[in-house]
C-alpha cells in the first residue's frame, strides 16, 4: 500500500523533543478524602450529589469505577450499581487549597504551569529542563507533600502528553514521543484525541471515519466539505501528532464557563443546586488563578425537550469572590427549575471579564 | 397654486431644504416639504422639529399658494429632469400637485400646508453676523469630540462662544476636547454661549458651505434656537442644546502649565501612531497606544498578548521631565488629522492628567486629551 500523504508529512516533519508535561491528579475529589480519612481507603467513594436528592456524580475512586459508576452519572444510579459505596458531598475549599499546592509544586523549577481546572494541568519546562526528570521530580514531590497520586504524560505536542497521561492511569508515567506516536496514531479513536469534540467525532463516524489512520485514508475534498478548511487542517495536525500552530492559547478570553450534560435528565432543583454550585466554583478557580473578575454571571438551562434558556446578572463592579458569583447564580437556577420539567444542560459562566492589565480611560468629569 | 420655474434652481433649493425632513418613522407630514409661492419667490422649506431649513429661487408665479409635497420623490422627480421649466400647479381644494416639463406630468400626492408646523421665528434678541467660512472651519474641527453618549445629552453637540470679536467653539465627551477659536470681527461686544445639537451641525456645515461659502452669514439667538440667515436667501435654524454646558477649558491645565513639551513632525506622528495601533490589545474598544517622551525623541509602543508587539519612534525635541503615559489611539489620531500644518506642540504634565496639543503655527485649534490609566 502506498503511503499517505499524511504519513509521508509524518515521516519528513523536523523531530521535534519532548517539550510538555501534562499532569491530572488521580480521582481527585476522591482521593482526597481518602487521604482525609483513613476508613475510606480501598472503598468505593463517591463524591458529588446525595442519591437521595437526585444528585450527580462529580468523582469517584477507582474502586468506585470498578462498579461502572462514573461522573456526571445520577447518583441514584451510581448507588443501584454499587449499593456499598459511601457518598461525601463536594468540599470545594478543601479541593482548592489542595489545587494551590499542587500547583506550586508544579511551578517550582520555574516551569509554566497552564492550568485546565482544580485537577489537571499543562506544564511546561524551562529552557534547558529535561521534561522527563521535571515530571518525575513533580510526580514525586506531590506524593511525598501531598500523599497524592497523580498520572503525567511527557510528549512534544499538548494533545499527546495529554493522551500520555490518560494511558496509564492511575500513577501512570508515560512518554510519547515521535516513535510511540507514529506507532500508536493510527488505530486511536479520533474521539481520545485532546481538542476533538464528541460533535466531531459523531459527525466522521458517519462517514465511517473513526481512526486516526481512517482520517488520513479520506480523500481531502471529503474532509473539507465535512469539516471545513479549519477544523481539516486542526484535525490534519492532531491526527499526525504535531502540535496545532498556536500550541497555547494568548488571546484574551472573554468568558469563562463550564456546562455538563446530564447523562440522565435531573428535575430535583437541589440536585441541579448542587451541581450548578460545583461548576460555578470551578469557574470561580479559574478567575483566582489568572488573577480575573468578572461583572456577569450567567446560568444556562437545556431542559429535556431542547428548550435551552440562559439568565445572567450583572454587578455594579467585577468581582472574583465565590460568595457573589454563587449569590447570583443560584437565583437565577432557581427562576428555571420548577422541579418537574427534566433538565439535560446545565451551565455556569461568567462574562465582562477584567484583566490585571486593563487599562481605564481617564475622564474630565462624571461617572 | 401654480408657478413656473427654472429645474437646475429648483432642484438646488430642494438639495438644500431636503436635508431638513424628518426620518421615516416620524409623523408623514415632517417628510414633506412645504413650498410657498408668492411675488416671484418660491419658498421651499423642511423640519424635522429640530433643525429647519427654507431655500428661496425665483419662479414666475402664475396664483399665489402653498402646498406640502413628499419630499424625496419631488427630490428625485426634479432630479431626473435634464433641465428646462417646470410647471407646478395645485388646484385649491386638493392636496395634490401636477408637476409638469415637457411630455412628462406627475400628479403627486400631497399633504394640507396648514398642518405643516410652523417654523420658529427668529425673534430672539442676540444677533451678529460672521464669515460663514470660519464658522465652517470651527464646527467642522470640533464637532468629531462631541460626545455620542445618550446619556449626557449636554456635551452631544458643540457648544458656540460668540462676542468680544472673537468666535470659539468647543466639544468634548468627557475624555477629550477639541477648540476651534478665531477673530470674528463682526461678533460684537456681548458674548453669547450656545450648544448646537452634534446632528444639527453636520447639516448647518453642509448649508453653510453651498449657501454662504466665504460670505456672512447674519445670527440671530433667542431662548432655545439659532438662526442663521445666509446672503443666497437660504434659512437655516436648530433647537440648541438644554442644559449647563460643562466649563472644560477650566478642568485642564492653561497652556503654561504643562511640565514636559515635545515638538515633532505631526505627520510624522500620525503615521506612526496609526502603525501601532494595529497591533494594540483590545481593553473594550479602546486601543492603548504607550508613549515615551524623553530628549530627542517620542517612542510609540503597542503589544497585544494574542497579536504581537509593535515600535515606533520619531525625532522629537522634548523639553522637561521624560514621561510614559498611554493613550488611545483613536482619540491621538482623530486629534490629529486636525492640527495643521506641519510640527506639532504636545504638552504634558504627568501620566494621570490632560495632554495638549496644537500646531506649532495654529492659533486657531487645539486639542486637549486624556490618558488611559491602569485599573485600580
Amino acid at each position: 500500500m502506498s503511503e499517505s500523504t499524511q504519513e509521508r508529512q509524518l515521516r519528513v516533519s523536523r523531530p521535534m523533543g519532548l517539550s510538555v508535561i501534562h499532569l491530572d491528579m488521580d480521582a481527585f475529589y476522591a482521593a482526597v478524602e481518602q487521604r482525609d480519612d483513613p476508613t475510606l481507603r480501598g472503598k468505593p467513594v463517591v463524591v458529588g450529589g446525595s442519591p437521595n436528592a437526585r444528585g450527580v456524580v462529580s468523582t469517584c475512586s477507582y474502586e468506585a469505577r470498578r462498579f461502572g459508576i462514573h461522573s456526571a452519572m445520577p447518583s441514584s444510579r451510581a448507588r443501584d450499581l454499587c449499593p456499598s459505596a459511601i457518598f461525601l458531598p463536594s468540599d470545594f475549599s478543601k479541593y482548592k487549597a489542595v489545587a494551590r499546592q499542587i500547583r506550586e509544586i508544579m511551578g517550582r523549577d520555574g516551569a509554566m504551569v497552564e492550568s485546565l481546572g482544580l485537577d489537571e494541568a499543562f506544564v511546561h519546562p524551562p529552557p534547558g529542563m529535561d521534561p522527563v526528570t521535571l515530571a518525575g521530580r513533580i510526580k514525586g514531590d506531590i506524593l511525598r507533600e501531598v500523599g497524592l497520586t497523580c498520572s503525567v504524560g511527557v510528549s512534544y505536542a499538548r494533545p499527546l502528553a495529554k493522551l500520555a497521561s490518560e494511558r496509564e492511569k492511575p500513577d501512570g508515567f508515560t512518554v510519547i514521543d515521535q516513535a510511540a506516536a507514529r506507532a500508536m496514531l493510527p488505530d486511536l479513536p479520533l474521539g481520545d484525541l485532546w481538542g476533538v469534540g464528541p460533535r466531531t467525532v459523531a459527525l466522521l463516524a458517519r462517514h465511517g471515519i473513526e481512526t486516526c489512520a481512517d482520517f488520513w485514508g479520506t480523500p481531502r475534498e471529503e474532509l473539507l466539505t465535512l469539516l471545513g478548511p479549519g477544523r481539516t487542517w486542526d484535525l490534519a495536525l492532531l491526527t499526525s501528532g504535531r502540535p496545532l500552530v498556536r500550541e497555547r492559547s494568548t488571546s484574551r478570553a472573554k468568558s469563562i464557563s463550564r456546562e455538563t450534560t446530564l447523562t440522565q435528565d435531573a428535575r430535583d432543583p437541589a440536585a441541579l443546586d448542587e451541581l450548578l454550585v460545583e461548576m460555578a466554583e470551578h469557574v470561580v478557580d479559574r478567575l483566582e488563578r489568572e488573577g480575573l473578575a468578572a461583572s456577569t454571571v450567567t446560568v444556562k438551562i437545556r431542559y429535556s425537550n431542547f428548550r435551552t434558556l440562559t439568565r445572567s446578572r450583572t454587578f455594579g463592579a467585577a468581582t472574583s469572590e465565590s460568595s457573589q458569583i454563587l449569590g447570583a447564580a443560584r437565583p437565577l437556577l432557581a427562576r428555571l427549575v420548577d422541579g418537574s420539567t427534566g433538565v439535560r444542560l446545565l451551565g455556569a459562566g461568567v462574562t465582562d471579564l477584567v484583566y490585571p492589565d486593563d487599562l481605564r480611560q481617564v475622564r474630565l468629569f462624571g461617572a | 397654486m401654480k408657478v413656473i420655474t427654472d429645474q437646475s434652481q429648483l432642484h438646488a433649493g430642494l438639495q438644500m431644504a431636503y436635508r431638513a425632513i424628518a426620518g421615516g418613522t416620524a409623523h408623514p407630514i415632517l417628510t414633506g416639504v412645504l413650498l410657498t409661492a408668492q411675488e416671484g419667490i418660491l419658498h421651499i422649506s423642511a423640519t424635522d422639529l429640530e433643525k429647519s431649513i427654507e431655500a428661496v429661487i425665483p419662479a414666475a408665479v402664475e396664483m399665489p399658494g402653498s402646498l406640502v409635497l413628499p419630499g424625496r420623490e419631488l427630490n428625485e422627480i426634479v432630479g431626473r429632469i435634464p433641465g428646462g421649466d417646470i410647471e407646478i400647479s395645485a388646484p385649491e381644494d386638493r392636496h395634490q400637485a401636477v408637476i409638469t416639463w415637457r411630455a412628462s406630468e406627475f400628479v403627486l400626492n400631497g399633504y394640507p400646508p396648514d398642518q405643516f408646523p410652523a417654523l420658529p421665528l427668529a425673534d430672539g434678541s442676540g444677533a451678529f453676523s460672521v464669515s460663514a467660512g470660519d464658522l465652517v472651519r470651527a464646527l467642522s474641527k470640533t464637532v468629531f469630540a462631541s460626545s455620542t453618549d445618550d446619556s449626557m445629552p449636554v456635551i452631544s453637540g458643540v457648544r458656540l462662544r460668540v462676542g468680544d470679536g472673537r468666535i470659539q467653539a468647543t466639544a468634548t465627551d468627557g475624555y477629550r476636547i477639541a477648540v476651534s477659536e478665531m477673530e470674528a470681527p463682526g461678533a460684537g461686544g456681548q458674548v453669547m454661549e450656545v450648544a448646537i445639537p452634534r446632528k444639527s451641525v453636520a447639516d448647518l456645515v453642509r448649508v453653510l458651505s453651498s449657501a454662504a461659502g466665504e460670505e456672512d452669514a447674519s445670527v440671530v439667538l433667542s431662548e432655545n434656537h439659532i438662526f442663521f440667515d445666509l446672503p443666497s436667501g437660504v434659512k437655516f435654524s436648530t433647537v440648541l442644546l438644554e442644559g449647563q454646558y460643562p466649563d472644560v477649558l477650566s478642568m485642564v491645565p492653561a497652556p503654561g502649565d504643562y511640565r514636559t513639551r515635545a515638538h515633532f513632525d505631526r505627520a510624522e506622528f500620525a503615521g506612526a501612531c496609526s502603525r501601532t495601533a494595529l497591533l494594540a490589545e483590545d481593553h473594550r474598544g479602546a486601543r492603548p497606544l504607550r508613549l515615551h517622551l524623553k530628549e530627542d525623541r517620542l517612542i510609540i509602543r503597542a503589544s497585544s498578548a494574542e497579536l504581537g508587539e509593535a515600535y515606533d519612534e520619531i525625532e522629537a525635541r522634548v523639553d522637561g521631565p521624560t514621561l510614559d503615559i498611554l493613550f488611545q489611539a483613536k482619540y491621538l489620531i482623530e486629534g490629529l488629522r486636525n492640527i495643521g500644518p506641519e510640527r506639532l506642540i504636545f504638552s504634558l504634565d504627568d501620566d494621570e492628567g490632560a495632554a495638549r496639543m496644537q500646531g506649532e503655527d495654529d492659533s486657531e485649534f487645539y486639542y486637549v486629551v486624556l490618558p488611559m490609566k491602569p485599573r485600580e
